[in-house]
């Protein structure tokens, strides 16, 4: 079976930590190199799940914004909340560092934080805390019956875990990362695991891709 | 063993006879693997490799998974595969059915798809369920060392 071969030396695969053969051994390092092709650029197709779809919320200036209404910057999207002490951090500082470096090269990302905790974190809330995270971070709340609306459309899970030392609520919920298409369709969801650059590279074809039509 | 036409989607992408991004259908297919906490095996954050499966990462990986870091199946065969869906549910970030299955050897049935390198699995059914057989704190210990209950 060729395609095996292929496979096994194109780092197609996540990782193959335990493959013996060190022909075949595909490690995380070359998944930082498996990058989608970007010689036949074309417009991406939405992710093969229907996950994602319209919404309009407000951010933290009180301003309602949609789906589609950051200025030609695609969004992309991290659900969690602001005062989170343990995942979001980690996990938005790696999408927000991605976002400075397609920046560099040109390519235009609209970072957006939104909140899983609207009870909590009004838009006086997340005017305190995006610039404390990066300057370009939209942070966007709603009713809590519009929030769920959103959580639904993107799949995205969130139960209230309890209390942290600090006395801030502490939430268990979905930490994909979500670069939004045409009518707020899910292009391509990433998990937060890659390093910046890693996330980057699986970004910029959709960018390039945009740029060239 | 019926990852063939997975093999078969995955290689016609690394020979580029699909372009670009958007290079995505699903396949069907049958795995044997384990459960594993994905954030922490990929990003060799506690180091590498077996010492990050079974039962000698087994405490941290409900840890992650629990805060919502997708999980994944490390297939017998190396390939890892990240978890969308479990069954009926919606989401399997944050998932409790997925806790409870954290580090067990498994067999399930789905579909896989292919997405910017990455192999993604919505399970529909997991087939067998072995529990936990990967005992790796036998060799490694508990890893990382604050996973240890009392630390």
């Amino acid at each position: 079976m060729p395609g095996l071969v292929v496979v096994a030396s194109s780092g197609f695969f996540l990782a193959d930590a335990r493959a013996h053969d060190d022909e075949n051994h595909v490690t995380p390092e070359t998944v930082s190199a498996a990058t989608p092709e970007t010689d036949a650029v074309q417009e991406p197709a939405s992710f093969p799940l229907d996950i994602g779809g319209p919404f309009e919320l407000t951010d933290q200036h009180g301003v309602v914004r949609n789906h589609d209404d950051y200025d030609g910057r695609r969004p992309l999207v991290f659900f969690g909340y602001a005062r989170c002490e343990s995942i979001c951090p980690v996990a938005l500082k790696v999408m927000l560092e991605a976002v400075d470096l397609l920046e560099e090269t040109g390519d235009k990302l609209q970072p957006i934080l939104i909140t899983i905790d609207p009870e909590n974190e009004t838009p006086a809330v997340l005017l305190q805390e995006m610039p404390r995270l990066h300057p370009r971070l939209i942070g966007l709340t709603g009713e809590v019956a519009a929030i769920a609306d959103v959580q639904k459309l993107f799949r995205v899970d969130a139960q209230l875990t309890g209390t942290s030392r600090t006395g801030n609520p502490m939430f268990a919920h979905g930490s994909l990362i979500y670069l939004l298409g045409a009518n707020g369709k899910v292009m391509t969801l990433l998990p937060p695991i890659f390093d910046s650059k890693t996330m980057a590279e699986k970004l910029r074809p959709y960018l390039v891709a945009e740029t060239v039509n | 063993m019926k990852i063939l036409s997975a093999i078969v989607l995955a290689g016609a992408l690394g020979m580029g006879l699909i372009p670009g991004a958007q290079a995505a259908t699903s396949e069907r297919v049958q795995i044997t693997g384990e459960i594993i906490d994905t954030w922490c095996y990929v990003s060799e954050i506690m180091g590498g490799g077996e010492a990050i499966t079974g039962t000698a990462h087994h405490q941290c990986a409900v840890w992650c998974a629990a805060g919502g870091i997708p999980v994944g199946l490390l297939a017998e065969t190396g390939e890892i595969y990240m978890v969308l869906k479990l069954g009926d549910d919606d989401t399997s970030n944050a998932n409790p059915r997925i806790l409870e299955i954290q580090s067990n050897r498994v067999v399930v049935e789905g579909n896989v798809m292919e997405r910017d390198g990455i192999q993604y699995i919505v399970i529909d059914e997991i087939v067998e369920n072995a529990g936990i057989t990967n005992r790796t704190h036998d060799d490694y210990g508990v890893i990382p060392e604050f996973g240890v209950p009392g630390q």
